[in-house]
């Protein structure tokens, strides 16, 4: 094979595996500009991977699992900012509530769905999309434009959202909301609904990428398959400095750190597995001690805001 | 009037304590020397009088202590369905706890054999050091540990290292058959004594039938992330490889999808994984550890337990070896021929004494 293959390999893999932590990122990235923290992506996550299956699985559509999976999202998402925002509980700890009931709540719903048993079901899956010509370009071409159309999608919501935030006064008014919650309750911004309106969103983006893990990356539910892709994206939201593009290239290099232990394995290096499975968590933490300096985090985030 | 109310309030305060304390405290150190001291002469009771009749078991409990989820269709599958296996035929109370962290199991262990079970069915070698440090506490406990390849019960008498072993030389073997470029592998998810035993024999089994081959025994560093698994072993069959089996719980389905994704065959384990990738799945491996288990219940239950090493090699039933689902017609000829006398061949002690 030649080398010219083996890159582009590569690069194709980084893409397809980062798209479920850009999913997740740029979720959170909505929700933290709004002044909420949500720690709770892992089980968002988690929830959805299943109700993408379950909902695949009985409508024979992927599609219909991917709406499932929006759906269950954004209701989670509901139930955050009905405590963080109305009832104004901890938001860590709400967050951290919502990782152990996506746990909980996706291996029970899955075992009373399809039980305990060893045949895995069978469902309509993402398959990739060939985009003509374009994918005709060497070395880029077949990673770039012959992808899943989620892998597509998330990195078009990139600039979509970049937009979003910094060229309009939706975008403006949110990220104020995010800074000063009281300024801009003053201005006349609904600082409620708007935080609502961003963990319901945000939330829903998050579900996408779980959607995409069990009906896209592969076609199966298993128990804890997010395997802490909420985390990295938490990592990857403060690496990329609270901004969509920032949020695209933290997950490309985390990934990257994965794509290239798995390299190293397979080049049958004598340096231990557990050295090299370590690779994408100590770029993570190099990549956060080294450019988080300059990140600066949304000045309420976290703080709940009581009005009057 | 204000200090009444402050005093009856304690009061009842008082009361409801009492009422709470009461039941519970004499209930517990109560229930547990209640129930432990019947335990050492019943194992011999039931089977003593009447071998051949049906015992009564529905007294004895049992649980399995698992390390992962029961629905990963492989090594925790087989640990539940061993306990369900006893409940199912002989009627025993059986429960199971799943995800059992190392730090924690002996927690679980002691909570178990303080509730006086007959049988802890603990089912990795993981847990080692665990069950070592509470066993000698509970002498008429049989703690039964998932893993015959060695006998690491450092002598202590109720503890047994039950499981199939040189099932890696089996699924090797198979794989220096069913390779046409000579590069085989076999994916760990993590390197643990369960599974590095398995892979140990890999190799060895690869040069009884294949002296040519390569094979690479590697692990992912995941028992649960499939995409992850997935994408390391699209990466070996990017590399060569058209024959690839593995041994990592629930990401062990993303090794089986890249492997029919990309249309090499694969080898199931711990579990008929036939139904999972159809197109891939050419045969499983899986250990016989309901059976090994029933057998055992009934030698504890007859008293005849005496703890080590129990191990059941190829040549003694300790791994069995799916149906062919139809691959029999679907491979070459004489590849099928070359598996089937492989087979019989380890399991007739032909290669040595596996």
């Amino acid at each position: 094979m030649s080398i010219m293959n083996l890159i582009s390999g590569y690069l194709a893999s980084d893409i397809r595996m980062a798209t479920p932590i850009l999913f997740a990122g740029l979720g959170l990235l909505i929700i933290n500009r709004s002044g909420l923290l949500n720690i709770g992506a892992e089980g968002t996550m988690l929830v959805s991977t299943l109700l993408a299956v379950v909902g695949s699985y009985y409508s024979g559509s992927v599609w219909v699992g991917l709406l499932c999976a929006v759906i269950s999202g954004a209701l989670m998402g509901l139930l955050f900012a009905f405590f963080t925002v109305t009832v104004k509980a901890n938001q860590i700890v709400i967050g951290a509530a919502l990782n152990i009931l996506g746990s909980g709540l996706s291996a029970t719903l899955n075992r009373i769905i399809f039980g305990v048993s060893t045949t895995v079901t069978r469902f309509d899956a993402f398959t990739n999309i060939k985009i003509p010509l374009l994918s005709d370009i060497p070395l880029i071409g077949g990673a770039l434009f012959n992808q899943m159309i989620p892998v597509y999608a998330a990195f078009l919501l990139v600039p979509a959202i970049s937009y979003y935030l910094f060229r309009t006064q939706a975008g403006l008014n949110l990220r104020s909301v995010g800074e000063n919650p009281r300024v801009a309750d003053t201005l006349g911004v609904n600082v409620y609904r708007l935080q609502y309106m961003s963990a319901i969103i945000g939330s829903a983006l998050i579900a996408a990428g779980g959607a995409y893990l069990s009906t896209g990356l592969v076609s199966s539910f298993s128990e804890e398959m997010v395997a802490g892709r909420g985390y990295i994206a938490l990592a990857a939201v403060v690496f990329g400095k609270y901004k969509p593009g920032g949020v695209m290239l933290a997950s490309l290099i985390f990934v990257a750190g994965n794509v290239l232990s798995n390299i190293l394995q397979v080049s049958g290096t004598p340096i231990p597995y557990t050295l090299l499975t370590m690779i994408p968590y100590v770029l993570t933490v190099v990549a956060l001690a080294a450019f988080a300096k300059g990140a600066v985090a949304p000045a309420s985030l976290g703080r709940p805001y009581k009005r009057g | 009037m204000k200090k009444i109310a402050l005093l009856l309030a304690l009061t009842m305060l008082a009361v409801v304590f009492a009422a709470c304390a009461a039941p519970v405290a004499p209930a517990e150190p109560a229930k547990v020397p209640e129930q432990q001291k019947p335990a050492e002469p019943q194992p011999e009771q039931p089977a003593q009088p009447e071998e051949p009749a049906p015992a009564d078991y529905s007294d004895k409990k049992v649980v399995a202590l698992l390390s992962g989820v029961i629905t990963d269709g492989g090594w925790n599958s087989t640990g539940y369905k061993c306990a369900m296996n006893l409940a199912d035929k002989y009627g025993v109370q059986a429960d199971y706890v799943e995800s059992i962290a190392v730090s924690d199991m002996e927690e679980y262990l002691r909570m178990y054999a303080d509730d006086a079970y007959d049988i802890i069915i603990v089912h990795g070698s993981q847990f080692m050091d665990n069950v070592k440090a509470v066993a000698p506490d509970y002498p008429d406990i049989a703690f039964l540990v998932s893993f015959g390849d060695q006998d690491v019960s450092g002598g202590i008498k109720n503890i047994g290292c039950v499981g199939p072993k040189n099932m890696g030389i089996l699924i090797g073997a198979i794989m220096g058959i069913l390779t046409e470029n000579n590069y085989v592998a076999f994916l760990g998810g993590e390197e643990n004594p369960s599974i590095s035993n398995v892979a140990i024999g890999i190799e060895d089994g690869v040069k009884l039938t294949n002296p040519d081959a390569k094979v690479v025994t590697n692990y992912i560093g995941t028992l649960t992330d499939s995409s992850l698994a997935k994408e390391v072993t699209l990466q070996y069959i990017a590399d060569g490889v058209d024959v690839i089996s593995g041994s990592a719980n629930s990401a062990q389905l993303g090794i089986l999808e890249a492997a029919a994704e990309e249309g090499i065959y694969a080898l199931g384990f711990n579990g008929d994984q036939y139904d999972i990738q159809p197109d891939a799945v050419v045969l499983s491996i899986m250990r016989a550890y309901p059976a090994i288990y029933e057998k055992l219940f009934l030698e504890i239950m007859n008293g005849e337990f005496a703890g080590g090493q129990i191990a059941y090699g190829l040549k003694d039933g300790g791994t069995i070896v799916s149906e062919w689902h139809g691959w029999d017609s679907k491979l070459p000829k004489d590849k099928v021929d070359a598996i089937n006398k492989v087979i019989a061949d380890l399991f007739a002690g032909e290669y040595g004494d596996y």
